[in-house]
C-alpha cells in the first residue's frame, strides 16, 4: 500500500529489541541487581515472579523467541502490576507513574496478535517449515 | 497518554507546571498534544508519528541522555518507548482501523465507481 512499509519489518525488528532490553532491565534490577540503582530483590513471592517474567521475558522478546508466548505473560504481569499498583495512584497513567506499565502490556499485547515478524529467532527456527502452510495456503 | 504529556506541558493539565516560556518547549509540547492526539485516531498517522519520533529522540538526548546510559537509569526509557514506537508506526501504517483507512477507502470506493 505505501512504500514505506517496505521497511516496517526491520523497524519492528528494532523496536521489539529496545522494549524487549528496556524490559528485560526491570527484572536484571531486581534479579541481578544490574543495571544498579533499583530496590534490590521483591521479598514476596509474586514479586519474584514478576521479576523473572520481566527478564526472561524481556529478553524473549527482544530477541523473538516464543515471542508470542513471552509477551502474553508479560503483557499479563503489566497489566497486573498497573492495576495493584499503579491504578491506586490516581485515575490518569501520566500522574500515577503508571505510563510505562501500559505501555509495555499493550506493546506486549500487540505482539501476541502480530507475532515476532521476519526477523526473529522465530521466524529463523520456524519459518522455513511453517512459510508454505499446508491448508491455509490462500493461493491453493 | 503522549497527548497528556503535551496537554500537561501547554495546558497545564494533570498537574502540570505553568506553560513553558522556551520556545521549543512550547514546540515540543504542541506536537505532543496534537500528534498523539492524531496517532491515536489514526489521522495522517505516518505524518504525525514520524514528527513524534523526532520529537522524543530529541527529547532523550537533550534531556535524559546525560543522566547515565541506561534508559533505565536516566528516567528516559519512556522517551525511548515512545520514540522507537512512533517510527515503528510510520513504517506499519496506522493500520486497518483507523480513519486514514476509512479515507483511503472511500477514495479508492470512488475512483473505481
Amino acid at each position: 500500500m505505501n512504500s514505506l512499509n517496505r521497511f516496517a519489518d526491520p523497524v519492528f525488528c528494532i523496536l521489539r529489541l529496545i522494549a524487549g532490553l528496556m524490559f528485560a532491565c526491570h527484572g536484571g534490577q531486581k534479579i541481578l541487581g544490574f543495571p544498579p540503582g533499583g530496590h534490590g530483590a521483591p521479598e514476596d513471592m509474586m514479586g519474584m515472579i514478576g521479576a523473572w517474567i520481566e527478564l526472561a521475558g524481556g529478553f524473549m522478546i527482544a530477541f523473538g523467541l516464543l515471542a508470542r508466548l513471552a509477551a502474553f505473560l508479560a503483557a499479563g504481569e503489566m497489566a497486573v502490576a498497573y492495576f495493584t499498583v499503579h491504578a491506586k495512584m490516581g485515575y490518569f497513567p501520566i500522574q500515577n507513574h503508571g505510563e510505562l506499565a501500559v505501555l509495555f502490556c499493550w506493546f506486549c499485547l500487540f505482539v501476541v496478535f502480530h507475532g515476532a515478524g521476519r526477523w526473529s529467532l522465530d521466524a529463523l527456527l520456524f519459518g522455513k517449515r511453517s512459510s508454505p502452510p499446508p491448508a491455509a495456503a490462500p493461493a491453493a | 497518554m503522549f497527548a497528556c504529556w503535551g496537554a500537561k506541558l501547554v495546558l497545564g493539565m494533570f498537574g502540570g507546571t505553568p506553560p513553558p516560556v522556551e520556545p521549543m518547549l512550547i514546540v515540543a509540547g504542541w506536537i505532543e498534544l496534537i500528534g498523539g492526539l492524531l496517532i491515536a485516531i489514526g489521522l495522517l498517522t505516518r505524518l504525525a508519528a514520524f514528527i513524534c519520533s523526532g520529537t522524543m529522540a530529541v527529547a532523550y538526548f537533550m534531556v535524559h541522555a546525560p543522566n547515565g546510559f541506561f534508559p533505565i537509569l536516566n528516567k528516559g526509557e519512556l522517551a525511548v518507548f515512545y520514540c522507537w514506537l512512533f517510527l515503528f508506526v510510520v513504517f506499519y501504517g496506522p493500520g486497518s482501523w483507523s480513519i486514514d483507512a476509512l479515507i483511503g477507502k472511500r477514495k479508492s470506493a470512488a475512483t473505481t465507481t
